[in-house]
């Protein structure tokens, strides 16, 4: 390997040193250097691209629980190299030897047995196995479930299970001090034993640590935020710090029976009792500050019951939210006290902000418009695409509306899934009124209300993590 | 709309070699498909505020590479971030090969993946597809870090040999 080999691969790996990244900078000088590093970045970018496009097939051949066999690489070899470069293919058969000794690894074995059903996989290092051909677990194996998959977990010196739900990956770690697993995603339901105090089972999520003695609960890891269900018991559940350290410099907190709690980023951690109103299945109350914005004009007044533009004008009022990432819901009671009289548009909205701040925010604004140029409706509009969709709705003043936003992203997809409702009365309709994909644009930014042409009274204006 | 048509038929024209510009920069194939969707929805806008775009494939790699430089502004974590001047050396070297046609190698790579063991295959999926750091890969399959190493860079190098070998052979 040359030297600027290693450094092409630890530029790749992002662990170049600053005057390693001034002498990368220095050999792209050459132009025929500069030709390389692109015929690298195309090799890189198409078996990416390939390997992306090829997933069903290769998920097939990961199915059988192919094991590693000489016969692969020599198929792979054969017919590649003249017999004059018999030597360099010798070269790189010895260099794949290296995988053979991969299998001879010794892992610590886990005392745990597995039972399936539907589609399960078990990740060992870089081999996909069949579930009922493993007999022992082992430190690292990685178990996937997909959707309509199961697979519980058994310790057979004691009545702990871990039944992993579908669409979830679950990892076995070396645990010196006790039991250790990674729920990399998805919902574990566990009923865990009693464990001696200085050797407690730890699950780790992108977000949380959740320590056991013995117990019954749900950890759930969602995308953006970690939910703990208990039945039974208590778990301390410590919040991971940003940066990525684990320790004693997160969060930490002790749930006890009949209490849920979320880890999320911007979310305060806090036990709350599981109701029917409040549970792991419905939004996680997102802090809205009311007090965080002055308007200059004084024309809104703000208090804990409600939010109130006094004169007929067409406005708008902030309040700050926590940043977060996630599934979120916005709802809002609202009632036009007064509008412009005329055949002008007037009408109400509730702004959602997402993205990093003014002036690059999208806004996506859910609002009631009457006279507008399609008439009386309720409207989605997203400040990035331009899109807008409307149903028809008539608005009377001195009537009370219940508003509600629901916005669903998928940064993988760079799209946020957009619905609202409008209804009047106790009884909240099961469909929404409206929906619209808009792009998606970060984080929450902040919420807010906009009077249109009209005097409104707000109350009860409330956001939740859904996910 | 006629122009929406002819710069979306460039843009995919174009859309490997602009992701290769930046998955080579961000290296990590989930924030690259990420900036290089951003680079589309700018290029959207763009048109939809009547700018003139001389020479897209350029404007394309210039949006990209300031996404790049925010999304680097972010990670607060990054120990050495690498200057600009760099960033824009590989941009030249992009440019210079605009004219470039991956087009019968693309082909060639797929026929030769394959071809690769299922193992060696794990180890491209847990590079490439799924961002695994070398050091990571290491430890999961329970190695050093050189062993993986060497293996990745042969694999490559294999890969490399087999398109040459495939394109010289379909070659008329």
């Amino acid at each position: 390997m040359t030297n600027h080999d290693d450094l092409l691969l630890r530029w790749r790996e992002g662990t170049l040193r600053e005057e390693e990244l001034r002498a990368l900078s220095a050999w792209l000088d050459d132009p025929a250097n500069r030709a390389r590093l692109v015929e690298d970045a195309f090799l890189d970018e198409a078996i990416l691209d390939a390997l992306k496009t090829g997933r069903a097939m290769n998920g097939a051949a990961r199915d059988e629980g192919r094991r590693f066999k000489v016969s692969n690489i020599v198929e792979l070899f054969h017919g590649y190299f003249s017999w004059g470069k018999v030597a360099a293919g010798l070269a790189l058969l010895l260099g794949m030897g290296i995988f053979g000794s991969w299998l001879a690894g010794k892992p610590e074995r886990i005392l745990a047995t597995i039972s399936t059903s539907g589609k399960v996989v078990i990740q060992r290092g870089m081999e996909f196995l069949e579930p009922a051909k493993v007999v022992d677990l082992q430190a690292g194996d990685l178990i996937k479930t997909a959707v309509g998959g199961n697979a519980t977990l058994s310790y057979p010196e004691e009545s702990t299970t871990l039944e992993l739900k579908e669409d979830s990956e679950l990892k076995l770690m070396t645990g010196k001090k006790g039991k250790r697993l990674e729920l990399i995603r998805g919902k574990v339901e566990a009923r865990v034993a009693k464990q001696p105090i200085d050797r407690p089972m730890v699950l780790d999520t992108p977000q949380a640590e959740a320590t056991v003695v013995g117990t019954r609960f749900v950890l759930d890891a969602r995308r953006t935020s970690t939910w703990l269900e208990m039945a039974e018991g208590a778990v301390d559940l410590a919040r991971i710090p940003e940066a990525g350290t684990r320790g004693n410099g997160g969060q930490k907190i002790k749930v006890v029976a009949g209490q849920y709690a979320v880890v999320a980023r911007g979310l305060e951690l806090l036990a709350r009792p599981i109701t029917r109103e409040a549970n792991p299945g419905n939004p996680a109350p997102v802090k809205v500050d009311l007090f965080s914005f002055f308007d200059e004009g004084a024309t809104w007044l703000v208090s804990e019951e409600e939010i109130r533009q006094t004169k007929i004008a067409s406005t708008l009022r902030p309040f700050k939210t926590p940043h977060l990432d996630g599934h979120l819901v916005f709802q809002t009671d609202v009632q036009v006290n007064e509008s412009k009289a005329g055949n002008e548009e007037w009408g109400f909205a509730l702004q959602v902000r997402f993205g990093q701040g003014w002036p690059s925010n999208q806004v996506i604004r859910i609002r009631g418009i009457q006279n507008g140029p399609n008439g009386n409706g309720f409207q989605i509009v997203d400040s990035i695409s331009k899109r807008s969709n409307v149903a028809p709705f008539f608005c009377e003043q001195g009537r009370v509306y219940h508003v509600k936003l629901d916005a669903n992203p998928e940064p993988g997809k760079r799209v946020t899934h957009l619905s609202g409702k409008i209804w009047e009365g106790e009884r909240e309709p099961v469909n929404w009124s409206i929906e619209m994909d808009a792009p998606f644009a970060g984080p929450l930014y902040d919420v807010a209300l906009e009077t249109i042409r009209s005097a409104c009274t707000f109350t009860q204006l409330k956001s939740g993590l859904i996910e | 709309m006629d122009t929406i048509k002819q710069v979306s038929t460039d843009f995919l024209a174009k859309r490997q070699h602009l992701m290769a510009f930046i998955y080579w920069l961000v290296r990590d194939p989930h924030t690259a498909e990420d900036i290089f969707q951003e680079v589309w929805i700018k290029l959207l806008e763009a048109l939809e505020s009547g700018a003139a775009i001389e020479d897209q494939a350029k404007w394309c790699r210039g949006v990209a590479k300031n996404l790049i430089l925010h999304h680097w502004r972010d990670q607060r974590d990054a120990k050495v971030l690498p200057d600009s001047e760099l960033i824009e050396k590989v941009e030249i070297a992009f440019g210079e090969a605009d004219d470039t046609d991956w087009t019968d190698r693309r082909e060639a790579l797929s026929q030769c993946l394959e071809q690769v063991p299922g193992k060696l295959r794990n180890l491209l999926s847990l590079k490439y597809e799924l961002g695994h750091s070398i050091d990571g890969i290491a430890r999961e399959a329970n190695q050093s870090s050189a062993s993986v190493i060497k293996a990745l860079l042969r694999v490559r190098q294999a890969l490399r040999q087999c398109i040459e070998r495939r394109v010289k052979i379909s070659a008329p």
